[in-house]
């Protein structure tokens, strides 16, 4: 005869392993998570802000409790669970003292690559040209030109005449016919990005580097693998560790324009290159790059190793800059190796107010925040689609762009969800088949 | 009673343990596993304590 088992009170406890289970799978699989910056402490999912020499000790006033950013960039790191595919940020803060607060999100696994959204723009705040506005794009014109959006994307204003913030537009690409290959033969550090334009076909880009690197090609943001491509522009990122130097790339395109900076090694012969916008700025990053740099006519004249010297233009035509001995780094708008093979793959950003001056158009993606009681809360989404979570970190990257150390800004609080699709059985057994097949294989 | 308190965390425990170790701050993320452990070992004495008391009684 079978023996029949009483359920007794005390067999209730062998619940608390399933039930402690359950919450896990449900917590590290659920659609939606909600995490918030912990002023007082750092907390399990979100870190401190750090590095914690750039930020200021818990602080409280009238209005609550927060910590100065006091150099910039700041970052933040969340332990994510699980991929979600976008993350919807809301920032408290109050006592902003420049003209930019951005924040960025890492898109890469080195977390070296950023994605950036504005949270406060003074300048276009302030401005007082026309307005137009479709989609979250608005067109400022300093007098009407265009009566819509389309209108100026039919017939886009020159890159002398327009800046762009945080917006994606191209000027017109006409008569880019010229067939060939640029050849970037001088050394260059750690990372390059830049902008091709590809008549269709194979894209080959080949890089002679020491050290290990990573190619990615983009097109309208999105990443696309290499091989054969449709015709346009594509965005080229060759991404190395920090002692990473690339001694020779190629690409199967007479069109090239690099991106924002350049960081040139020793040079053995004086480099002779183009640039294209209203700002440049140099710095030697070690002794031996102290040198005379000659900008068109004029020279500027490098006395220090780390400092940062800055050369404005009245105007965004290109101009020739030769660098006789390397060791220094390039930041600027468009940088062209070739000068007979000028193209522009992308508008100046907006970066301060003297740009304005020789503007007439900008297009730009700004909400302004709100504002109550003295706290300012500004609210962006990020599209983390093409985010990399393998580490199981996102990093968000607070910055204020040009900004001296100070007293920056206060923040009184950070709140991000994330939202993903929803995992069920079905896909979650998918996805387990999915790793195991590529662990054996 | 209490044994079977302690038997119940002991199981959460290595299970937790197992899955954090698999999947790194599969666990972390949501529970603290030093308290699980603490309330562990609370569990195990009270119920060690609790046994020798009865055995005493007898």
């Amino acid at each position: 005869m079978m023996k029949k088992t009483k359920l007794k009170v005390h067999h209730l406890f062998y619940l608390i392993p399933i039930v402690v289970l359950a919450y896990l799978f449900w917590q590290n699989t659920k659609p939606v998570l909600q995490v918030e910056y912990n002023l007082k402490n750092k907390s399990a999912v979100v870190s401190e802000l750090v590095p914690r020499s750039r930020v200021g000790g818990l602080l409280k006033d009238k209005l609550g409790f927060y910590r100065i950013i006091k150099d910039e960039p700041v970052y933040l790191d969340v332990r994510s669970p699980r991929k979600y595919g976008k993350a919807e940020m809301e920032i408290e803060y109050s006592d902003l003292e420049n003209n930019f607060f951005e924040i960025g999100v890492s898109r890469d696994a080195a977390k070296k690559n950023f994605d950036f959204l504005s949270l406060e723009n003074k300048i276009l705040g302030g401005l007082k040209w026309l307005r137009l506005e479709r989609g979250g794009l608005i067109l400022y014109q300093r007098k009407l030109v265009y009566n819509s959006i389309g209108e100026f994307f039919k017939n886009p204003a020159g890159f002398d005449k327009t800046l762009i913030y945080r917006a994606d537009a191209e000027p017109a690409a006409d008569n880019l016919k010229k067939k060939g290959e640029t050849v970037i033969n001088f050394p260059v550090r750690k990372s390059i990005k830049m902008m091709v334009y590809h008549d269709g076909g194979g894209l080959d880009v080949s890089v002679q580097a020491a050290g290990d690197y990573k190619i990615n090609i983009y097109k309208n943001n999105a990443p696309v693998a290499a091989g054969k491509l449709d015709g346009g522009i594509y965005k080229i990122e060759i991404v190395g560790g920090d002692d990473a130097i690339f001694n020779k790339i190629s690409i199967n395109s007479a069109y090239v324009a690099l991106l924002d900076n350049l960081s040139l090694g020793r040079l053995k012969k004086p480099l002779k290159i183009s640039f294209a916008g209203s700002r440049l700025l140099l710095r030697a990053t070690v002794a031996d790059g102290i040198q005379t740099i000659i900008i068109n006519k004029d020279s500027l004249d490098m006395q220090e190793a780390g400092t940062q010297y800055k050369k404005i233009f009245s105007d965004r035509s290109p101009k020739d800059i030769i660098v006789p001995a390397g060791n220094i780094d390039l930041s600027g708008s468009l940088f062209f190796i070739d000068s007979e093979n000028i193209f522009y793959p992308r508008y100046e950003n907006l970066y301060s107010e003297d740009d304005l001056k020789n503007a007439d158009f900008i297009l730009a993606k700004y909400a302004p925040p709100a504002e109550s009681g003295g706290i300012k809360t500004a609210k962006t989404v990020f599209d983390l689609k093409n985010t990399d979570f393998s580490n199981g970190k996102v990093r968000f990257l607070l910055s204020l762009p040009n900004a001296e150390p100070g007293d920056l800004v206060k923040i009184r609080g950070i709140k991000i969800k994330f939202t993903g699709e929803k995992i069920n059985f079905i896909t979650m057994i998918k996805k387990i088949s999915n790793k195991l097949m590529k662990l054996k294989s | 009673m209490l044994k079977h308190l302690f038997y119940s965390l002991l199981i959460t425990f290595i299970l937790v343990a197992l899955l954090e170790l698999a999947r790194p701050n599969f666990v972390a993320n949501f529970i603290n596993i030093n308290w699980l452990f603490l309330l562990l070992v609370a569990s195990g004495i009270s119920s060690l304590t609790k046994r020798e008391n009865s055995s005493k009684m007898k």
